[in-house]
């Protein structure tokens, strides 16, 4: 095991040290990515306590399965790619996803939130279908770019294209409409 | 449609995940060895010393049989001839039928029908004979 890494490395370089055995540079990884990654699931599963969990469970299968990252995505992309998954086979256990039809009632539940107007636009996109809400969050939210969303949907470009494209025109729709 | 795309990058909603977090995930990877890819099992390398030794046996014994071929056959021997006396069997005696007195007996329907057909035809007209045509 290797010391803790001295200067600001990327994430990929953290994730190198890590899979060849180096358990502080994945724990820097942790501490890099857990509010980003907790803030995801949070949107994902509509509630804190359970994104917490999904979190730490995800960070846990992420070392387990280091060996799988072969660096053809960003870690970041293959990172939120498991805690998509965990967060499913979560809902999975506990039942509240009886068919995988897309999160539809699990994205529909409101997410906690301060209730401050920054948070209006969201607010107004998880009203929208959950496969454009999810396709907002991770690309402009997270910045993912349209492949690396797709990836982590599990689905293709053009999809997540054609989505962002009915999406972004929903919400205009249901802004305007709040606004009125 | 610009602005929407502003605010969406902009006023993202934030949440910080609790600060034990860090702590309570390596708490669980400090029991767990690094992650390597998972070690083989010991029922492949067992499966594959397994089936070398049958492909060698095989090949072994393969060998062997080819170098021990079979003993050669016994020579061809002379297939001889014997006479065989005729059988002498009583077969009956057919005489030939004429092919008529065969059928002679047999019930002929068609026949009857065409005579009945034939009848009642003849019956009809000495009906309408009688009935229509006018009398001398």
């Amino acid at each position: 095991m290797t010391g803790p890494p001295e200067t600001e490395e990327s994430i990929e370089q953290l994730a190198a040290k890590a899979q060849a055995g180096c358990l502080v540079s994945f724990e820097r990884i942790v501490q890099l990515n857990k509010d980003r990654l907790y803030t995801y699931l949070v949107q994902f599963l509509g509630n804190e306590h359970d994104a917490e969990d999904v979190t730490q469970e995800a960070f846990i299968k992420a070392y387990r399965h280091l060996h799988t990252f072969n660096g053809k995505a960003r870690f970041t992309t293959w990172l939120f790619a498991i805690a998509k998954n965990t967060a499913l086979t979560h809902l999975r256990k506990r039942k509240i996803l009886q068919p995988i039809d897309e999160m539809e009632e699990i994205l529909s539940a409101p997410a906690p939130h301060d209730g401050s107007e920054a948070e209006a636009i969201w607010l107004q996109a998880r009203k929208l279908k959950p496969k454009f809400y999810e396709t907002l969050w991770l690309f402009y939210a997270e910045g993912f770019s349209l492949k690396e969303t797709a990836e982590i949907m599990n689905t293709n470009a053009i999809t997540v294209r054609v989505n962002l494209h009915r999406a972004r025109a929903a919400l205009a729709k249901r802004l305007r409409n709040f606004e009125q | 449609m610009q602005s929407i795309e502003d605010r969406l990058r902009s006023e993202r909603p934030a949440h910080q995940a609790p600060e034990s977090l860090t702590d309570r995930v390596m708490a669980n990877l400090a029991s767990e060895s690094p992650s390597t890819p998972h070690p083989v099992s010991s029922y492949w390398p067992r499966f594959s010393l397994g089936f070398a030794t049958v492909c060698l046996l095989t090949a072994v014994s393969f060998h062997f049989m080819r170098q021990n071929p079979e003993p050669p056959s016994s020579p061809p021997q002379a297939v001889v001839a014997v006479p065989m006396e005729p059988l002498h069997i009583a077969l009956p005696q057919i005489q030939a039928v004429p092919i008529e007195n065969l059928s002679m007996h047999l019930d002929q329907p068609l026949e009857r029908e065409l005579q009945n057909v034939i009848s009642d035809t003849r019956l009809a007209i000495q009906f309408v004979a009688s009935s229509f045509l006018p009398e001398k």
